[in-house]
């Protein structure tokens, strides 16, 4: 289903005069928006705790939206920035992965442009290759070093840059 | 952690209605401290420059404060853009500003590797305090941009942290340089425009933590 923009942004202009009812079908729209967006970015079990908190941001800062432009993109921020969290949790620890869960979905072009199979090929060789083998696929870091011939403390060090290259580049997007 | 459809309900429940941020209103608030800032320096100096009030500027100083005052034009419109996020949206015109303040530090070095007496007062006895005070004329500025960013959602913590360094830095630049009486370009784009290094660093080491939501 496309989520229409325009009815969308004065929706939310109802919102911020404290409209509920527009409140509710914005967020419930979002919540669509968000689940196809995070469905390409993040492992299935983060994806509705990524939802829920983005809807946080949503009531918790919309009064930064400003209802002369267009929704989505302003959404679009917030998710990334979500997400751009969710990838500092990641490099911090080591109990989540990436499984890469993309949809054929026909997705909007905002969420396209920050498909994280883009974002892995700006990334050198080496380190796109550690975060794959390790986060996406889910070797080990021992099996990781032994397949791309690294030592391990390297793959660490790899994920680890990646990741934070990785974060760097979805916020400057 | 409540189902989506629980969590829609109690915001919407929560719902109240609520003012926007707006990006000029934030400039209004800036330009007020900035304004506030330069007054209560040339206060406590007892005066401006004695050729800025006679009207007749030398043209160094001059020169220096329009260039600060324009990377602070273009900064601050562009920090208090950041409280409105978008996907898409251009605001990469503030580095250009940015690299524009460079011009007096580059001018201060080849003046000062050409010119053996400018040389001499590129380390005048006054240069730390110019220092020290820009740096100090930054901090309400910086305190008032943070506070006013905090209100609205920056996605960039980082990069807001170093550009909100930059505005109160140059706010306190162009306060110091309002009352030193030293002319040259060697002394303005080493210890004025230092200020706006210090105060940069300073903002990029302690704002992020406070700028994430």
């Amino acid at each position: 289903m496309k989520i229409d923009d325009d009815i969308l942004r004065r929706s939310m202009a109802g919102a911020l005069e404290g409209d509920r009812p527009s409140y509710a079908f914005v967020l419930d729209q979002s919540r669509t928006w968000l689940l196809a967006y995070y469905r390409r970015r993040v492992p299935p079990p983060m994806i509705e705790d990524l939802v829920q908190e983005t809807l946080m941001s949503v009531h918790s800062k919309r009064q930064s939206y400003d209802p002369s432009r267009p929704y989505l993109p302003w959404l679009a921020a917030i998710a990334r920035y979500r997400w751009v969290d969710a990838l500092r949790r990641m490099r911090d620890t080591d109990e989540l992965h990436l499984e890469d869960v993309a949809s054929e979905e026909d997705d909007s072009p905002v969420v396209a442009r920050l498909s994280i199979g883009r974002l892995l090929s700006h990334l050198p060789a080496r380190q796109a290759n550690a975060i794959v083998l390790t986060r996406i696929e889910g070797h080990s870091v021992a099996e990781a070093a032994r397949i791309c011939g690294q030592s391990e403390n390297l793959v660490k060090v790899n994920v680890h840059r990646g990741l934070r290259k990785l974060a760097a580049l979805v916020e400057s997007e | 952690m409540p189902s989506t459809n629980d969590l829609i309900d109690q915001l919407t429940a929560d719902l109240q209605p609520r003012r926007k941020t707006s990006p000029w209103a934030g400039r209004a608030v800036l330009g007020c401290v900035a304004a506030l800032t330069m007054v209560v320096f040339v206060a406590a100096a007892h005066g401006m420059r004695a050729d800025f009030i006679a009207g007749e500027p030398h043209s160094v100083p001059l020169i220096s404060e329009l260039v600060l005052l324009s990377a602070l034009c273009a900064v601050a419109a562009a920090v208090t853009a950041m409280a409105r996020p978008a996907v898409g949206a251009l605001r990469g015109g503030w580095q250009w500003a940015v690299a524009a303040l460079a011009v007096l530090p580059i001018a201060a070095l080849m003046t000062a590797i050409g010119n053996a007496s400018e040389r001499a007062i590129m380390f005048p006895p006054e240069g730390p305090f110019c220092l020290f005070a820009g740096t100090l004329g930054s901090l309400a500025s910086i305190v008032v941009l943070t506070i006013w960013l905090r209100r609205g959602a920056p996605t960039s913590p980082t990069r807001a942290a170093w550009m909100v360094g930059i505005t109160g830095g140059a706010v306190g630049a162009i306060a110091i340089g309002l009352i030193c009486p030293i002319d040259a370009v060697t002394h303005i784009g080493t210890w004025h425009v230092g200020a706006i290094l210090f105060a940069a660093l300073g903002s990029r080491l302690i704002l992020p933590r406070f700028l994430r939501w």
